[in-house]
């Protein structure tokens, strides 16, 4: 907040790009819908439609807008264009805890974004679909929840789910909680597991996120002494750059004066 | 994945990207492929190392209508991964298709634009900068009243619904010069600068209809985001443009397959019958490590993807040398400040603007704000190709080169060639000479050597091809050379294409617009 005020500019939160990154199905696109919209639809693809979600984050000294960019199925067939992860400052890559290789994918997108990615970016793993080896109330239950909006687990399309019993359900886990965190800790990532389907861990994804995010650094950068110091979120906005959208005699008149 | 798709499209050429996306939005179910690595086909901006291994790529066997040759690279740069530079370098007009179809579409917010801060014409060991502005107010004393009047008298001509005026008729062929001369009365001075640097006619000879429909554009477009009619796009132009588009057939469902050796495209339609099962699938698609076959109803394609019994003889191989346009190219990456200053003279053309208020304070930016500018050499009889050369300039705040960057590009037709002539173009021989002359008129210093740099020729078939071999198959033409109306013309193919497969594959629910109304942004508001 403090740094809004000090840039005269107090009702606009700071805009923050975020991508998603992982192996198809991992459940990307269902941690997107669980934030935004505080909703899960098992079974099939949830659709964005969108170019981009927005969603505010508010802490306790700071309002983030998020501009989340989810892959649209372009991972696919490792299809991601340049301009996909192209000055992100925020990444969540996602694995699946029940499959063994999505972890390994994970790790070689995070070597990418170290590579190539602006190097504040600030990165979060998730280990999603915990609610499959979690045997408790909230997670798993062995036969349809009685609140009713709640599918039975079979709705979901991850395969060999029909956790009955604890044991059934623990050995489902493929990625030890340790293990992940013990990659993310010596590279420096932020580390979470998550459940898309039951909101576990979801918004503390990108609250924390939130936190460390260089806020100051994003604000110097933006608005700077008429040069671009750093990569804008979306240049468009930016006033070297020019603004399609908005009125063309807008920006004539602003040429008169 | 399940498999049977609407429309297959080859390709992420700008065309083709803007049909996909359109399509997509439309409710078609479509699968985008492209053998490449990266998006964009031609128009594709890649890094140097991509550049570099582009320019050693084996040309392919089957003649195609665009093709690349005499390809040639040296120079490396550190951090190629912070640079875009673009196969199809261009400007896109203010005003026009291009610009029409990234507002419709929601595009736009996927690129970052930039005007152009500069543009200059080379005359007599200098650069004079041309006016960005329109309508007449004239205050050039190089120019007569006389003159001032004749050029008035053009200028709202040309701004104008001219295709049907008596002025233009059986002249619509003729050389534009020619034209200015004998209808306008324009003297050659002023005539070759008009040509050179309103209409931005690349070649003495092109025709009036074509340097029209320039001019107007570049009337209209000025004025509309800034002094200069022309934006440049962020991260190398067109070939950003191209991902935005094959986002947007992505999120609204589109399939994209990168990277990827198209094995085999059968027709299934029985010989005798075209369309004779509407149930069944009308094109088998095999793609390398994809497992299952691809399903489409309808191919678009870029004609280099096409199997020779899907297209039509005369497009292929026998094309007569007089319809193949050649263009030679130079990128160039430098690391020395360019010295922008020397572009403050004026062409001897009067300044045009709205109104006398503006004229006077007409905003240019200051000269070491300078990002990109365009400047044009007139044709010169002493070299090679007799082609307007055109030169345009790109730094950091394109965001296609680091701080402290320039990429320059550089362009010219290679006119009156016989074919064996044309076999011993050397891009490298053609351009130097100007990359050297920019570089040297923009310097304060030694002239610095570009840390990297790249030539090659671009052979465009202008055999009009059929845009449609068959009902089920569309191709979609390659894009002309000129800098400033590619875009364009893309945007239009596009919309054509998009008409097209709406005829020959109608959905249920009828299709109304090209692009329909764009939601608002998801809110956010808690
Ligand atoms: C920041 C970033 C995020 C990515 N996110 C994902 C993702 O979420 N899911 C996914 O499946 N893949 C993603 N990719 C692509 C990924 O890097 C690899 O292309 C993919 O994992 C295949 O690896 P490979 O070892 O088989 O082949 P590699 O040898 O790594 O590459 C295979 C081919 O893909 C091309 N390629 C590499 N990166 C990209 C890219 N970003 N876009 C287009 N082409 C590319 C290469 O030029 C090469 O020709 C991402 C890449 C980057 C840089
Ligand atoms: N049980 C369970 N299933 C999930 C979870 N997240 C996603 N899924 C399911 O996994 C499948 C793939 O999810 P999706 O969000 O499309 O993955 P994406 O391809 O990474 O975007 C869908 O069937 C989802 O319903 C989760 O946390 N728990
Ligand atoms: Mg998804």
């Amino acid at each position: 907040m403090a740094a809004e005020a000090a840039s005269g500019n107090v009702d606009k939160s700071v805009q923050v790009k975020l991508v998603l990154l992982g192996e198809a199905a991992v459940g990307k696109s269902s941690i997107v819908l669980r934030f935004v919209s505080n909703d899960f639809q098992a079974n099939k693809e949830p659709t964005i439609g969108a170019a981009f979600l927005t969603q505010k984050c508010r802490l306790e000294d700071r309002v983030l807008r998020y501009e989340i960019w989810d892959t649209a199925g372009q991972e696919r067939f490792h299809s991601l264009a340049p301009m996909y992860y192209r000055n992100a400052q925020a990444a969540v890559v996602v694995y699946d805890v029940t499959k063994a290789a999505s972890l390994e994918k994970a790790k070689s997108w995070v070597k990418e974004l170290q590579r190539q990615a602006n190097p504040n970016i600030v990165i979060a793993l998730a280990g999603n679909k915990v609610d499959l080896v979690t045997p408790s109330s909230s997670a798993a239950p062995p036969t349809p929840s009685p609140d009713g909006d709640d599918e039975p687990d079979d709705a979901t399309a991850t395969p060999g789910e029909t956790p009955s019993a604890v044991a059934e359900v623990e050995s489902l886990r493929q990625v030890p909680r340790d293990e992940a965190q013990a990659y993310a800790t010596e590279a420096g990532l932020l580390f979470f597991e998550t459940s898309a389907k039951t909101g576990e861990g979801v918004v503390e994804v990108f609250t924390e996120i939130a936190k460390k995010i260089p806020i100051e650094h994003i604000l110097a950068s933006t608005r700077g002494s008429g040069r671009n110091g750093g990569p804008p979120g979306r240049p468009g906005g930016q006033q070297s750059g020019v603004n399609l959208d908005a009125n063309a005699t807008q920006a004539k008149n602003a040429c008169n004066c | 994945m399940d498999s049977h798709f609407d429309v297959v499209v080859f390709g992420t050429g700008l065309t083709e990207s803007i049909a996909a996306a359109s399509l997509s939005k439309a409710g078609y179910k479509v699968v985008h492929i492209d053998t490449n690595p990266y998006y964009g086909g031609n128009e594709a901006s890649l890094t140097p190392d991509e550049l570099t291994q582009w320019c050693s790529r084996i040309p392919p066997s089957k003649p195609n209508c665009c093709d690349y040759a005499c390809k040639s690279q040296t120079g490396t740069v550190q951090s190629s991964r912070q640079y875009s530079l673009s196969l199809s370098p261009s400007v896109i007009p203010s005003s026009g298709s291009l610009i029409t179809s990234l507002i419709a579409s929601g595009v736009a917010r996927y690129g970052g634009f930039r005007l152009l801060d500069k543009a200059a014409v080379y005359s007599s060991g200098e650069l004079k900068t041309i006016p960005g502005s329109k309508e007449a107010i004239f205050k050039s004393k190089d120019i007569s009243l006389v003159d001032k009047r004749r050029l008035m008298r053009f200028l709202l001509f040309a701004s104008g619904d001219f295709e049907s005026a008596k002025e233009l008729e059986g002249r619509s062929e003729m050389p534009f010069i020619e034209f200015l001369e004998e209808v306008f009365f324009l003297n050659q001075d002023l005539a070759g600068t008009v040509a050179n640097a309103l209409a931005l006619c690349t070649s003495p000879k092109e025709h009036t209809i074509l340097a029209l429909q320039r001019t107007r554009q570049y009337l209209r477009s000025s004025g509309k985001y800034g002094p200069s009619p022309f934006l440049i796009g962020h991260y190398g132009g067109l070939g950003e443009l191209a991902q935005g588009y094959c986002r947007t057939c992505a999120v609204s469902g589109g399939t994209y397959i990168l990277g990827r050796r198209v094995l085999s495209i059968h027709d299934m339609a029985s010989p005798t019958n075209e369309c004779a099962d509407t149930t069944t699938p009308r094109f088998k698609i095999s793609v390398d490590d994809v497992s299952e076959p691809i399903f489409a109803d309808l191919i678009i394609s870029s004609d280099d993807y096409l199997p020779q019994e899907l297209l039509p003889v005369d497009v292929l191989g026998s094309a007569p040398s007089s319809s193949v346009e050649t263009s030679a190219f130079c990128i160039a990456i430098v690391d020395q400040p360019l010295a922008f200053s020397k572009l403050s003279s004026q062409v001897p053309l009067p300044e045009v603007d709205a109104d006398s208020a503006h004229s006077t304070t007409q905003q240019s930016p200051a000269n070491d704000d300078i990002s990109t500018a365009l400047i044009i050499f007139p044709p010169e009889a002493r070299r090679q190709t007799n082609g307007v050369v055109t030169v345009l300039i790109e730094g950091e705040e394109t965001f296609s080169c680091p701080r402290g960057k320039h990429i320059l590009y550089i362009s010219t037709p290679c006119l009156n060639l016989s074919s064996d002539a044309n076999e011993s173009l050397d891009p490298k021989d053609i351009l130097r000479p100007y990359l050297m002359d920019t570089l040297r008129l923009l310097s304060n210093g030694p002239i610095p050597e570009p840390a990297f740099s790249a030539y090659y020729l671009r052979n465009l078939s202008t055999s009009n091809l059929p845009l449609s071999p068959k009902e089920r198959v569309i191709i979609s033409p390659p894009l002309s050379s000129h800098f400033a109306t590619k875009g364009d013309e893309a945007a239009r193919n596009a919309e054509t294409i998009f008409w097209e497969v709406v005829k020959r594959l109608p959905k249920g629910d009828g299709v109304e617009s090209l692009w329909p109304p764009l939601e608002e942004d998801q809110n956010d508001e808690d």
